[in-house]
């Protein structure tokens, strides 16, 4: 027989072990070499949760009550593995893509991050685990009394109370220990996935052994065992329909929604290849677990036929003298109990804090500015309370519920419990339809039949129901019984419990979802759970932090430039002690980074660039919000911006010509004052030379008559002189008068040539003229016309530099204007001045003679007569078109 | 090999695997009325031995499995081998 202490020992060693294996695993996790922790068959492993005490020990009793109905329970989720095309790899696509924590996570998100569901869930899961989480406190301990040696009935409630409390306190500091080691974004934990895998190894083993034990060892094999089970008192299985089936549906709907299943199925996931192999090996290790049951049952029955079957996988080898294999028993029960408690503690506690504590915290805190650093270390505390109050109030339910028979019957209802999350659920990720409302009616209605025919009776009459609500229904509302809901009798209360919740739980949720109206944000999501394989990228492995940071340090390279870059890098290292390479991708780390990028780029932006390099999240919808507020504010301002800049460039350009204008209208005013001083002068000394001989008294009359002549001459050309200036000071005032009638044009020219014909003609010319298409009648000033002409005829005479000047002019009709060309083939007007010499006292500079007024007035008098003047250039000579408007006359 | 035949392998590739996975779909279906099988078979008598029931179910059971393995294997596969073996 196993001493006791040798029994706490072996114990102690075999937590020690865990805690080692732990801790290694969290070791090699942050130094980035997963390699074997994240395997298939770790993840597979991980799963056996599932399989809690309740079933190591419990099955074998299950079996000696009710034949071959315990093995429902492994079908249903091995349905559920074999169909995770359907369900299992949907789920854990989003829980990658939406970053989802718990299960309430993934249903309030769902349905537009409400909180309400968030808590509803919450709720439902802690009420439906604290009793499973008693349950495994009372087998180990049990257990424990079997080596005691006197039995479990024996035992003084002292040793078995303190017991109970030691083992909820060591699973407590080992869950808060490798549970809340640090905060992950993505909430995996290494250390604890992989001590659990080591625990699934030891009790698979266990159970074989025990199994193999009793077949080989006791029996004469399988046949034999068969045999034997013919004839013992299970060997007709009173196969019960409703159950069975009801069994089967139950458990599969809880191993979907049980918060432990999820958080190593969905949460821990890494890639979906593990559910891949998952989806045979975990039915594989589940039948595995069940092959020996009945034997085992078979044996007990035969061996100790007064014993607790409950018990029978441990005192069978025990009442053989089968020390060690009892031990390994022992260890496999052990094994069973506490990896199920940790994950379950684990998944509350992250749902307790995140849904519970720092919404009220936060709502609490929302007056003061917070560090996030502080909400992090607040994070962390209660999540660390919130195991310690879960194993805490496990601990109380066994101690108040005095534990035995009524806890055993406890595990379904724990199921039936959670199970009221699958039509929620189900329907977020496969009905685009479903809504905020419809789900929290569904819950709301499903927890309370649930609670009703289910939970609070299972207290019996001492608890919440008398003995006559029990019978009688509520005030004797026989229809009302929790029963007989709706008066219909006979069903088994497992099955009635669950077919009612879950029905009216459906048709809640269906109905509420039917009539009500999503909000934006619940339709997006639901978009994105529903459709989410085009939502999500194909699943990658895990990333490790080097590739995280090398991939942060060249997007921020790209953002902040690569200098800057690589010292805010170098410094973070430095700080977080390392004298090369890059920094961990610490969430300070992050922190500081976002808040450097968020500079640059704008916070949500920033934030969403980090979180789809660390996360390989998708960006969520607030993100994009966000994101696309920035860009839209940073768009209008550069497009605000580019307009401003193309304003001012137009306006300099605006500027620079007229600059350039302004400089030359300055020169040209500088020269025409020397030249009008000359002008004036030239003719004003002459007069007055003349006018000085005059005054003499010897003097010829022949003189006298050519110097009065002189006088009168230069006289004359001051006049004109002075009669331009006057003339293009009224023209440019508007104050000119116009004498318009219908003209002529070729009467026009002819006076124009008539009038240059007197100028004296130092060169012979030619012009040519079409007098076919001069004949047009214009309504003009022809005098002012007539003027213009003469002054580019005579310009013709005077400037053109050929060695036999000719003169084109070229008359054309276009629609409402007629145009006139002065074509010469002279060497022209060179390019530089052909924008100054319509301006005035303009001349050009080695030709001029006259005034620089003559092409002003043209341009100011046909300005008025409501045409235009200019200079045509690539005409071979000088090349002047004066257009007219025309308006054909009436015939 | 001309250009043709090798569409025409991709394309029935690509509905080999879509097959497989309706296949998927289909196995816990064909699993859940093979394990209520016995309900409809029992309801007329009630003289089923647990040994008989226990070759039963885990028979089912062992061939789901069995079944399981070898569609996530195909599916796997066609999932790594996109642009692998093109004779895979």
């Amino acid at each position: 027989m196993i001493g006791f202490n040798l029994l706490v020992l072996v114990c102690l060693a075999y937590v020690a072990l865990l805690f080692g294996v732990a801790f290694a695993a969290e070791r090699r996790a942050v130094r980035g070499e997963v390699g074997w922790l994240r395997s298939p068959l770790v993840y597979t492993l991980s799963l056996s949760i599932y399989c809690t005490a309740w079933t190591f020990y419990g099955a074998v009793g299950y079996a000696v009550r009710s034949g071959l109905e315990f093995v429902a329970i492994y079908l249903g989720p091995t349905l559920v593995m074999i169909g995770w095309w359907w369900v299992v790899r949907k789920l854990v696509r989003i829980g990658r893509s939406q970053h989802i924590t718990s299960i309430a996570d993934l249903i309030s998100s769902r349905y537009g991050k409400s909180n309400l569901l968030a808590v509803l869930v919450t709720l439902l899961a802690v009420i439906g685990t604290t009793p499973y989480i008693a349950l495994q406190l009372q087998s180990v301990t049990q257990s424990f009394s079997v080596f005691s040696g006197s039995g479990a009935s024996a035992w003084h409630s002292d040793e078995f109370n303190v017991t109970a409390l030691f083992v909820a306190f060591g699973l407590a500091v080992f869950t808060v220990l490798f549970g809340t080691r640090r905060l992950d974004a993505n909430e995996r934990h290494h250390g604890v996935v992989t001590a659990i895998a080591l625990e699934a190894v030891v009790k698979l083993v266990a159970l074989l052994a025990v199994g193999v034990f009793v077949v080989w060892g006791l029996s004469g094999g399988p046949a034999d065992v068969m045999a034997r089970a013919e004839a013992s008192e299970i060997g007709i299985w009173n196969l019960n329909g409703g159950r069975w089936t009801t069994l089967i549906f139950l458990s599969a709907a809880a191993f979907i929604c049980l918060p432990r299943m999820f958080q190593v199925m969905v949460v821990e996931n890494t890639t979906e290849r593990h559910v891949a192999v998952a989806s045979w090996a975990f039915p594989l290790y589940l039948l595995l677990m069940s092959l020996f049951v009945i034997p085992i049952a078979v044996t007990g029955l035969g061996v100790l036929p007064d014993g607790n079957p409950d018990l029978y996988v441990l005192t069978v080898p025990l009442a053989l003298g089968h020390d060690k294999l009892a031990m390994l028993a022992f260890l496999g029960g052990f094994s069973s109990a506490t990896s199920m408690v940790i994950v379950a503690a684990i998944a509350l506690s992250t749902m307790v804090s995140n849904h519970a504590v720092m919404p009220v915290w936060l709502s609490l805190r929302a007056d003061r500015a917070t560090m996030s650093g502080d909400i992090r270390h607040v994070v962390l505390l209660s999540r660390r309370i919130a195991i310690g109050g879960v194993l805490l109030l496990g601990f109380l339910y066994l101690e108040f519920s005095g534990g035995g028979e009524a806890l055993a019957a406890i595990g379904l209802i724990s199921f039936a419990g959670v199970a009221q999350i699958i039509p929620p659920l189900l329907g977020g990720i496969f009905w685009r339809g479903a809504t905020r409302v419809g789900a929290a009616l569904g819950l709301a209605i499903g927890f309370s039949v649930w609670a009703y025919t289910m939970f609070l009776p299972s207290f019996g009459d001492s608890f919440a129901m008398s003995a006559s609500v029990l019978q009688n229904g509520p005030f004797g509302v026989s229809w009302l019984r929790p029963h007989a809901l709706f008066g219909i009798d006979g069903l088994d209360p497992l099955v009635h419990a669950v077919f009612w919740s879950i029905a009216l739980n459906t048709i809640a949720f269906l109905l509420g979802s039917i009539f009500s109206i999503p909000n934006p944000l619940e339709r997006l999501q639901g978009g994105l759970f529903v459709n989410v394989y085009q939502h999500s990228r194909s699943p990658t492995g895990w990333t490790s932090s080097v590739a995280e940071a090398e991939d942060l340090l060249a997007m921020s390279q790209r953002i902040l430039g690569a200098v800057e870059a690589q010292e805010l890098f170098a410094q973070a290292a430095r700080s977080q002690g390392k004298a090369t390479g890059l920094p961990d991708t610490t969430p300070e780390f992050m922190e500081s980074l976002e808040r450097e990028l968020a500079g640059s780029v704008g916070a949500a932006t920033a934030h969403a660039m980090v979180s789809q390099i660390v996360g390989g999240s998708t960006v969520s919808f607030e993100d994009l919000l966000a994101v696309a507020d920035e860009t839209a504010q940073v768009m209008e301002y550069s497009v605000r911006v580019k307009a401003q800049s193309e304003e001012i460039e137009r306006t300099a350009s605006q500027l620079r010509e007229a600059n350039e204008k302004l400089t030359a209208l300055s020169i040209q005013k500088d020269a025409f004052l020397s030249q009008i001083s000359h002008e004036l002068r030239t003719p004003m000394a002459s007069i007055r030379s003349s006018s000085e001989i005059l005054m003499t008294e010897e003097i010829t009359e022949s003189q006298r008559k050519r110097f009065s002549g002189i006088i009168q001459d230069e006289t004359v050309r001051l006049t004109r002189l002075l009669d331009d200036l006057l003339d293009l000071g009224v023209l440019e005032a508007g104050q000119v008068s116009l004498n318009l009638q219908q003209a002529d044009l070729h009467d026009v020219l002819q006076r124009a040539f008539a009038v240059t014909s007197l100028m004296e003609g130092d060169r012979p010319f030619r012009i040519s003229r079409d007098n076919e298409a001069e004949h047009v009648q214009l309504i003009t000033d022809s005098d002012r016309l007539a003027q213009v002409f003469i002054n580019l005829i005579s310009n013709f005479r005077k400037y053109c530099d050929a060695e036999l000047p000719r003169l084109d002019i070229e008359i054309c009709r276009n629609g409402d204007s007629l145009t006139v060309d002065f074509v010469d083939n002279g060497s022209g007007i060179e390019h530089g001045s052909q924008s100054v010499i319509f301006e005035k006292f303009s001349r050009l500079a080695d030709k001029g003679r006259g005034a620089g007024l003559g092409l002003a007035i043209c341009r100011e008098i046909m300005k008025r007569l409501g045409g235009s003047i200019s200079y045509l250039q690539g005409r071979g000579g000088a090349a002047f078109r004066v257009t007219l408007p025309y308006v054909p006359s009436q015939p | 090999m001309s250009q043709g035949d090798g569409i025409s392998r991709v394309e029935h590739r690509a509905y080999r695997r879509q097959r497989i996975t309706d296949a998927a779909r289909l196995l816990p279906v064909i699993g859940f009325f093979l394990f209520i099988l016995p309900v409809l078979a029992t309801s007329g008598s009630d003289s089923v031995t647990t040994a008989g029931g226990f070759v039963f179910v885990f028979s089912i059971w062992g061939i789901l499995i069995v079944a399981s393995a070898l569609l996530s294997l195909w599916l796997g596969r066609d999932d790594g081998g996109d642009t692998g073996n093109p004779h895979g």
